[in-house]
């Protein structure tokens, strides 16, 4: 019977699924997942948009993991500040990097100083009630709105789940949690126009063509292309030719295929976008340039929580950690499974050592307070507690009260009024 | 003992299917949980009772572990007609094609000559309903050893 110490570094759907695949192989083996949020769950929580609640739906796979499957989540936990990656090294026979991609990956492009520029994923967790954001705040530091105009660049999956938040009817929000206070304050006056650009043609664009159809379908925007000419026919075309939009729309998104972003400057008040095409020069008054190209982390390399260092014999990395920032959940859910069999096979020849002290004996060398499954347990009822009318829960937005909570140390002002 | 199919892209389906296993066995039943990617669907003529669950994948397509399946069926065309089969989708109501995944498979599994045992189940995951709820319910109301 193999017992090995298990720690996954990261709660996210990529970690959640090496767990799951190795407690299916590994029965009697002790599996911890440490976060450094008090919540579990990371991109599934927070960068999977508010509104497409079926994405989020494979939580319910790893309550059950947690809750009857004999997996820990010890949270509230950073790997490199509360405990030093060498040490989770040296305390567990295998430890699983999956740690995610925080930050979106600049754009690199001539600009003025002072340019608003905000990254899509930002705006995603934002309004998926993320602790800290950055995002330009207003002087009472509440989110500035991003003004009439805005650009996109890039036009994969995020680019499209930033276009439909910012401009839904909110009724569109039902059944969702959205943070309302935040999608109010983004929007301010309202947005009018979104022009978005894509380096690619048409047909090879990166957005899911489900994506775009779902855009189509909002009753208040009317959507156009550039840069089709001489496509060939696809799915993405098709959807732009059937589609009427409304007759008043409140927004106009504007599609602008195999052209990119060349400067970004002000002029007297307003800035300019400027934008290179096979077929011309173009420049746009932005009020924001929103980017949406990637991800990465953000750190610098040997930065104790930079993943990029977190290397060792008895290491292995799984989704955005391991592959950069490609491919959907599902996509990284085989990487997982593939991974996960790896371990086992490395196990089963004897390939990897095992006798590490394991959880306990790494507890005791946490600087944090320890957040359990139960932990969350108690925080996730008092959102739910507090949920609006037509939303799923009300997230609570500060790291310090979710602790408070999830240890017993205040009867939530939230759950009181449940 | 009761095959249970499935064909999955995030999991949700084989958490349905063990969900479904765990039902049958608590009623006194035998079943198994099988990948579809790893059946041979020439085996299939000779069951008496199958179950089926898929989700939809991207614009309505069957998800990766279905398609195999799918391929094997439609290329080897077993004598399905002494089989009966009970079937169960996973879909999100926010994409239009909802739910395709499961219709396509059951179109194909009567053609075959398969016969349908009561109405196909369906879970939204963009409805609040928990899956295994829901799952529950569609077994105990069309699983036949839930019948007697």
């Amino acid at each position: 019977m193999i017992e090995p110490k298990i720690a996954i570094v990261g709660s996210g759907p990529s970690g959640c699924f090496a767990a799951q695949f190795l407690r299916k192989s590994l029965p009697d083996a002790e599996i911890t997942i440490f976060e450094t949020l008090p919540v579990p769950y990371g991109l599934a929580r927070f960068g999977v948009a508010a509104d497409h609640q079926g994405s989020k739906s494979v939580c319910a796979q790893f309550d059950r993991m947690f809750e009857r499957d004999g997996v820990q989540f010890a949270g509230n936990v950073t790997v490199g500040d509360d405990i030093s990656f060498s040490d989770l090294r040296s305390l567990f026979d295998i430890v699983i990097v999956a740690s995610g991609l925080r930050n979106d990956r600049r754009l690199e492009l001539q600009k003025d100083k002072d340019m608003n520029i905000v990254g899509a994923g930002e705006i995603v967790r934002a309004l998926n009630g993320f602790p800290e954001i950055d995002l330009p705040k207003d002087t009472s530091g509440n989110l500035a709105p991003l003004g009439q105009k805005l650009a996109v660049v890039g036009n994969g999956n995020v680019a499209i789940d930033v276009i439909r938040m910012l401009t839904r009817p909110i009724r569109g929000f039902d059944g969702s949690d959205v943070d309302d206070a935040r999608l109010l304050a983004l929007r301010g006056n309202g947005i009018r126009s979104i022009d978005v650009l894509g380096r690619s043609p048409i047909e090879h664009a990166k957005f899911d063509t489900s994506m775009l159809r779902e855009i189509s379908h909002l009753p208040n925007v009317k959507m156009s292309c550039t840069g089709t000419e001489g496509s060939t026919d696809c799915k993405a075309l098709d959807i732009f030719r059937e589609h009427s939009g409304a007759s008043e729309p409140d927004v106009e998104i504007r599609f602008h295929f195999k052209r990119v972003p060349s400067a970004f400057l002000k002029n007297g008040d307003t800035s300019i976008l400027f934008t290179e095409a096979p077929d011309g020069a173009e420049h746009f008054e932005v009020d924001t340039l929103v980017t949406a190209i990637g991800f990465f982390d953000g750190l610098p390399s040997g930065h104790p929580r930079s993943g990029h260092s977190w290397v060792g014999p008895n290491v292995f990395r799984v989704g955005w950690a391991e592959n950069g920032g490609q491919g959907t959940i599902a996509a990284n859910r085989k990487s997982s499974k593939t991974v996960a069999q790896d371990i086992v096979d490395a196990l089963t020849n004897g390939k990897l050592q095992i006798g590490a002290a394991g959880y306990h004996g790494a507890r005791h060398r946490i600087q944090s307070d320890i957040i359990s499954f139960d932990g969350w347990k108690r925080i996730d009822e008092a959102e739910r507690a507090n949920r609006a009318e037509g939303r799923l829960r009300n997230k609570i937005t500060d790291t310090s009260e979710m602790i408070k909570i999830a240890l017993g140390q205040v009867q939530s002002s939230l759950t009181k009024c449940a | 003992m009761i095959k249970v199919f499935y064909g999955t892209e995030s999991g949700n389906s084989e958490m349905a299917a063990d969900d479904i296993v765990e039902l049958i066995e608590d009623a006194g039943g035998a079943a198994e949980v099988i990948p579809m990617e790893d059946a041979d669907v020439s085996e299939l003529s000779g069951e008496k009772l199958i179950i089926v669950v898929t989700s939809t994948y991207g614009d309505g397509e069957l998800p990766e572990t279905t398609q195999p399946f799918y391929d094997a069926l439609k290329s080897d065309r077993p004598d399905l007609s002494k089989v009966s089969f009970a079937a169960f989708g996973l879909g999100d109501s926010t994409y239009e094609t909802y739910g395709n995944g499961i219709d396509t498979v059951s179109a194909l599994l009567k053609e075959l000559g398969a016969s349908q045992t009561g109405e196909t189940g369906r879970h939204d995951a963009a409805k609040t309903l928990p899956l295994t709820d829901v799952v529950s319910t569609w077994a105990q109301s069309t699983l036949p050893i839930f019948q007697d």
